[in-house]
């Protein structure tokens, strides 16, 4: 053998490597590649089906497919599923699933096709408020005439009085201009901008006993230029802005002084009149109909009573503010808002903000780098067993996730330490204790380390077998990737080492090693063909896998505890010793002091 | 031996220009790489917002070339390549809804 020959075999290696080194990186490359394109159109889809139902909050499923379609075949995907998350009946998020289908081919497993997933959640803060150039509208449904007055007018209760008030510039209402206001509303302008004794001339009159709603009732008519007027609305009460200091509310007819009766509407189509139960416990507290009965209609509430007190007492804490009120009594302001847009149609001003939020577990969490208002808590790290490369190739992978949720934590939350970025510590000092396994000067310190390392690995795997699987993303999936081909050389290397060994101790601690690697390897693969096929970001280790990587880890601790099993009985001896020791003095103290304490409050001592 | 230990000095120092013209592609290969991953990072984080109807944050656009025509984002971001191999631009793209 020359030097020549050496040299040349060496660099035809070298270069062969280096070649086949790449080419494996560009294969994977480019199948994470269509991972990061699958979350990209599940995101970009789950925001536009949200946006339509931002728009509208009560399109259907349908509807936000077909919006959600579109987003996803511009961006190569299909629809897989739509769903709408929802409070009671209040639209909080949105969630999409994508497929895309990729292409991959492998030595041995072939050309294969397959469709990855991404899934994303949009979530829906609507807002809503009431213009600002006018009163609050209300949703006549189309209805015109009396009845449509009553509602107009019933809706502004809250609303302060104001001397000759008759819009929102002025801040509230006059008795005239609510009556004003709502026959507007109604579709029945009234001439001019009648005052009360206007109004009165106008009227028609009418004996007490047949007044019908809308019908108008006069405070000193028997002199012939009546000062005050209310709004009849049925079963003995009224609506009116009564005197500064107060606000719109209802009042019952044989509480005033009313002394004259009138009629404006000699008919009109009835629009349909609120529930009864809602209309009497709106009059009761003092709230407007309508919002009480969008709040029923919505979900937000079942008993109109505890509804109506409930609005009652938020709107006192924000007088003339019903936008604000209603947030307060429903106890967030999205649902608010959209209580007020059912109620007021779409005269309110009604906007939606959409955001991309992290998907609740166990479902797979984004893999894209697209901000987020807190990453997913769980730990996806796919680790493997304690020793060997593939044990720290596991370990420096947890040490990545956990440097990057951290950094991702801080940079989106404004330098808050969260859970999650403790999750990222943990994952470092996993790392540490690879480091300590392999570094570690005393070889017993080594395993003992190892040791912790696995029983880390192994309860950490345990505690996603119950959570319904591991999900693989970002760097734990290149971990995953690269783990499985190294895991398999390992498990053989070990194999033939243990098979090769002399000495029988050696043979059982590599034969543990390789039981491990296979365990730990064996665990990743469950995961799929798409591992190495296809699919960044959709990979899911399921139960079986995490058992299987829980008996990898306890088969190397248990390994380790057979391989120190001298030096541990040894040191047990010498620990022994010393706790017993230390477990009698401090005995010793404890009891002293509880002597001295005795001593000290017992009259009768000494 | 003299002679086989020349041609071995001379087999070593093209092995050594070959393995550092493979370092240097190799080098220039990821360097690429890892811009178009960047490229892609950041063209997805640009949809997100744009999706969502807020503005680029400044982060973004001191980042990246960013231009949004209609429901085309283009994220377009320079990387020298380093061994006089020059520059070039790393490109990606994404459709808003």
């Amino acid at each position: 053998v020359t030097e020549r020959g050496q040299i040349s075999v060496a660099a035809v290696a070298a270069v062969s490597l280096v070649l086949l080194g790449g080419v494996l990186f560009g294969y994977l490359s480019r199948v994470a590649a269509g991972g990061g394109q699958a979350q990209r159109a599940a995101d970009l889809s789950a925001i536009a089906a949200a946006r339509a139902l931002g728009a509208d909050p009560l399109a259907t499923e349908g509807d936000l497919r077909t919006a959600a379609g579109r987003a996803a075949a511009a961006n190569g995907a299909r629809v897989v599923s739509v769903r709408v998350v929802r409070a009671g009946t209040v639209p909080r998020a949105v969630d999409v699933v994508v497929a895309l289908p990729v292409a991959g081919a492998a030595p041995g497993v072939g050309k294969q096709r397959r469709d990855v997933v991404g899934r994303a959640r949009a979530g829906i803060a609507f807002s809503a408020s009431v213009p600002a150039a006018g009163f609050r509208p209300v949703d006549l449904r189309g209805g015109r005439g009396p009845l449509a007055a009553v509602a107009a007018a019933e809706a502004q209760v809250g609303w302060p009085y104001v001397w000759g008030g008759e819009s929102r510039a002025e801040g509230g209402f006059d008795c005239s201009g609510l009556v004003d206001f709502a026959y507007a509303a109604a579709g029945s302008p009234l001439p001019g901008r009648p005052t009360a004794a206007d109004l009165w001339h106008m009227a028609s009159s009418e004996a007490p006993s047949d007044l019908a709603p809308s019908d108008l009732v006069f405070m000193g008519a028997m002199s012939g230029a009546p000062y005050h007027v209310g709004m009849y609305v049925g079963d003995g009460m009224v609506v009116v802005a009564p005197h500064t200091g107060a606000q719109v509310q209802f009042e019952p007819l044989a509480a005033g002084g009313w002394d004259g009766f009138g009629r404006l509407f000699a008919s009109g189509s009835a629009t349909p009149a609120a529930d009864a139960a809602v209309e009497a416990a709106a009059r009761a507290h003092q709230v407007p109909p309508d919002a009480l009965a969008a709040e029923l209609r919505l979900g937000l509430a079942a008993d109109p009573e505890a509804a109506a007190a409930a609005l009652a007492g938020a709107m006192r804490r924000h007088p003339g503010d019903l936008a604000a009120a209603l947030a307060d009594a429903t106890g967030d302001p999205s649902a608010g808002a959209l209580v007020l847009r059912s109620a007021s149609g779409a005269g309110v001003g009604f906007s939606a903000a959409v955001r991309l939020l992290p998907l609740p577990l166990p479902s797979v969490p984004h893999a894209g780098m697209a901000p987020r208002p807190a990453a997913s808590v769980r730990s996806a790290a796919p680790r493997s067993s304690g020793g060997g490369l593939s044990g720290i190739v596991g370990a420096a992978d947890a040490a990545a996730e956990g440097v990057e949720r951290a950094a991702t934590q801080l940079d989106h939350l404004g330098g808050r330490l969260t859970v999650q970025a403790m999750a990222g510590v943990r994952g470092s000092l996993r790392l540490g204790l690879a480091a300590a396994g392999t570094f570690l000067p005393n070889p017993h310190l080594q395993d003992l380390a190892t040791f912790a390392g696995a029983l880390s690995d192994a309860v950490s795997a345990a505690g996603h077998a119950a959570d319904g699987g591991i999900a693989l993303e970002g760097a734990s999936l290149w971990a995953a990737r690269i783990t499985v081909p190294l895991g398999l050389v390992f498990t053989g290397a070990y194999a033939l080492q243990a098979y090769r060994a002399r000495r029988r101790d050696d043979r059982i601690w590599y034969a543990v090693q390789a039981a491990s690697t296979g365990f730990a390897t064996a665990g990743v693969m469950t995961a799929g063909t798409d591992i190495v096929l296809a699919g960044a970001g959709t990979v899911e280790i399921p139960p079986l896998g995490a058992a299987l990587m829980v008996v990898g880890g306890l088969v190397l601790a248990g390994g380790c505890i057979y391989r120190e099993r001298s030096w541990l009985i040894s040191s047990d001896r010498r620990a022994s010793s010393w706790v017993q020791r230390t477990t009698v003095r401090a005995a010793d103290a404890v009891a002293g002091a509880g002597r001295a304490l005795v001593d000290s409050v017992n009259p009768f001592s000494g | 031996v003299s002679r086989e230990a020349g041609q071995a000095t001379i087999e070593l120092v093209v092995v050594a220009g070959m393995l550092a013209a493979a370092a240097v592609a190799l080098h220039s290969l990821f360097v690429f790489w890892a811009a178009q991953g960047r490229a892609q990072q950041i063209a997805d984080q640009a949809a997100v917002v744009v999706a969502e109807g807020r503005p680029l944050p400044a982060a973004l656009r001191r980042a990246a070339d960013i231009r949004v025509d209609g429901h085309r984002l283009e994220v377009r971001l320079h990387v020298t390549l380093g061994g006089g191999l020059g520059g070039t631009d790393a490109v990606a793209r994404a459709t808003l809804p």
